[in-house]
């Protein structure tokens, strides 16, 4: 069995003149959870579709699980589980007769599907919830359900796009434990789209960027951060001025300094010695309280990639 | 194949049966209160055992298949369910022949219902007149003709909830299909009679037996047809862009 899951060679998918996605190529190893981070509209839920053989791609190919997208989707779909754009969950029923029914679709006997359903359910905190339609249920416990459908067949792989989009940050938290937790205890392949960088920062061990429909970088986050050479310091204090922030920009490595919150956020891209950054601000008049030393978060890798695409564009 | 239509049609039973909610059973007793109930017994005893409340039949499955099968693509497009179903291993076959047979059996299960609740009705509003039921020939040519309407009906619900953006629109365009198929019943008697084709034997000899198969199998061409062309219109890819 290989121990890639997903395979991606020059994807493209056309919608009359626009490109959707273009030329993606990336590889998504087994048990990991890869993350397609991007704005909307860059082109994570038509890579998704092609994937699951429901849209044939326009040029290229991929592979998944080792079946081919094109001739092999009915393959593909009965190994995989899915949580698309909606959660997709059938409110005039109830919680369990939905898990009941996706269960049903993959074949599985009476039994297994009551323990399955049992299991799933406890570890949600849902199960006591069963019965309730699920028009009755929060936002959140709908979407939890839908993480549960789309595991209810024990799938080596699935597919989440943007699990976590217009829940509050709460819920947002506890699914995103919640799914951690899973995907742990399940060893699955998850591909999951999001545009949401906390999110992938949590998940994932291995992200892709895209941006109009184009892979911008891929890699381990860390990795990424390291790419971009982006620390960030933040610095407390009073007496800060506008030609504190001239100086600064005229420091090399120095690529961004700003005002946040009466707080500088300098943004680095070079090896820069922060106790130098000190002496200027202090001998340009500014009383230092504090100061701390940030790793770059994957939004400002994220930006960095947007930025550095636009200045090859 | 045969355990995915009937995972597919159980869920749609289960929907519209089981989980409609007090709307949807209040609609089933008023349709049993009329079908059942109101409308044979204004026939009379006599009138039911020469089978006239049958023909009040003919309408049921229309009434009762269009406003749910309008619903089967439409409606779950509208509420955001058909990606995720197509995006499961069932085939397309399965998914349309679920959804048609669970529109054809709740449209012939109610007409069933309907029935045996007239006969009930008729036996307890006109006790000491003997058994009260339709004639046995004409029961089982209406319950075979109710299932091949329903078949129609689902056929053409089918195909257009396939590319209707909503279950409403996809209501209206199947209401003007119905009318559409019943105009010519209507609209025949109003003309002139000179317009008519003169009917070339005496009524007395015509073969009502004959005239039923006739019409029963053209019902049964139409709906093989439309399965057939409903099946050639089901593209995934077709359905997650609509």
């Amino acid at each position: 069995m290989s121990e890639i899951a997903i395979r991606i060679e020059a994807l493209s998918r056309d919608f009359g003149t626009i490109r959707a996605v273009d030329s993606l190529t990336l590889e998504v190893p087994r048990g990991t959870v890869f993350g397609f981070l991007g704005p909307n509209g860059a082109g994570k839920t038509t890579t998704i579709r092609m994937l699951l053989g429901l849209l044939a791609p326009t040029a290229g190919n991929a592979t998944v699980l080792g079946f081919d997208v094109r001739t092999q989707a009915g393959a593909i779909r009965e190994r995989s589980g899915a949580l698309l754009e909606h959660n997709g969950l059938y409110e005039r029923l109830n919680a369990e007769d939905n898990l009941d029914f996706y269960g049903r679709i993959y074949r599985m006997s009476g039994a297994d599907r009551q323990a399955r359903i049992r299991e799933l359910l406890t570890h949600l905190s849902l199960w006591d919830r069963r019965h309730e339609l699920v028009r009755d249920l929060s936002k959140g416990m709908r979407q939890k359900l839908a993480v549960a459908r789309a595991l209810i067949h024990q799938p080596p792989l699935i597919f989440l796009d943007e699990p976590t989009a217009g829940l509050d940050p709460v819920a947002a938290a506890s699914l995103r434990d919640d799914l951690a937790s899973l995907v742990q205890k399940e060893g699955v392949t998850v591909f999951l789209n999001t545009h949401n960088l906390p999110e992938a920062e949590k998940l994932c061990a291995q992200v892709g960027v895209i941006r109009d429909g184009k892979l911008l970088a891929v890699g381990h986050p860390d990795t990424l951060r390291a790419r971009t050479e982006g620390n960030r310091v933040t610095i407390s204090g009073s007496g800060f001025d506008d030609n504190i922030l001239t100086l600064l920009h005229a420091r090399p490595g120095v690529d961004r300094a700003q005002f946040v919150n009466g707080h500088i956020e300098i943004g680095l891209t070079g090896e820069v010695e922060v106790s130098s950054l000190v002496s200027l601000i202090v001998g340009a008049g500014g009383q230092i309280e504090e100061v701390r030393k940030d790793k770059a978060s994957l939004e400002d890798v994220f930006l960095a990639l947007v930025r550095e695409e636009q200045e090859v564009e | 194949m045969l355990v995915d239509i009937w995972t597919m049609l159980r869920k749609e039973l289960n929907e519209y049966l089981i989980q409609g909610g007090v709307r949807s059973k209040r609609s089933y007793l008023i349709y049993i209160l009329i079908f059942g109930i109101f409308l044979p017994l204004q026939s009379g005893a006599e009138g039911i055992r020469n089978g006239l409340p049958l023909l009040f039949f003919a309408w049921l499955p229309f009434l009762l298949v269009s406003g749910i099968i309008a619903d089967s693509f439409a409606g779950e497009r509208e509420r955001h369910t058909l990606e995720t179903l197509l995006a499961t291993r069932l085939p397309d076959q399965a998914i349309l022949f679920g959804k048609i047979l669970a529109a054809t059996l709740y449209g012939t299960g109610m007409v069933l219902v309907c029935l045996i609740t007239s006969i009930v009705a008729a036996n307890v509003a006109f006790r000491g007149e003997g058994f009260v039921s339709y004639p046995p020939l004409a029961l089982a040519g209406a319950l075979v003709g109710c299932l091949l309407a329903a078949g129609l009906a689902s056929g053409i619900g089918v195909l257009v909830s396939l590319r209707a953006p909503t279950a409403r629109q996809a209501q209206q365009t199947m209401s003007i299909a119905i009318i559409a198929l019943f105009l010519p019943f209507y609209i025949l008697p109003l003309l002139p009679p000179g317009l008519l084709p003169p009917i070339p034997v005496e009524p007395e000899a015509i073969n009502i037996v004959a005239i039923l198969l006739a019409v029963g199998s053209g019902l049964l061409v139409l709906d093989i047809v439309l399965i057939l062309v409903a099946r050639l219109r089901f593209k995934r890819e077709q359905l997650i862009l609509d």
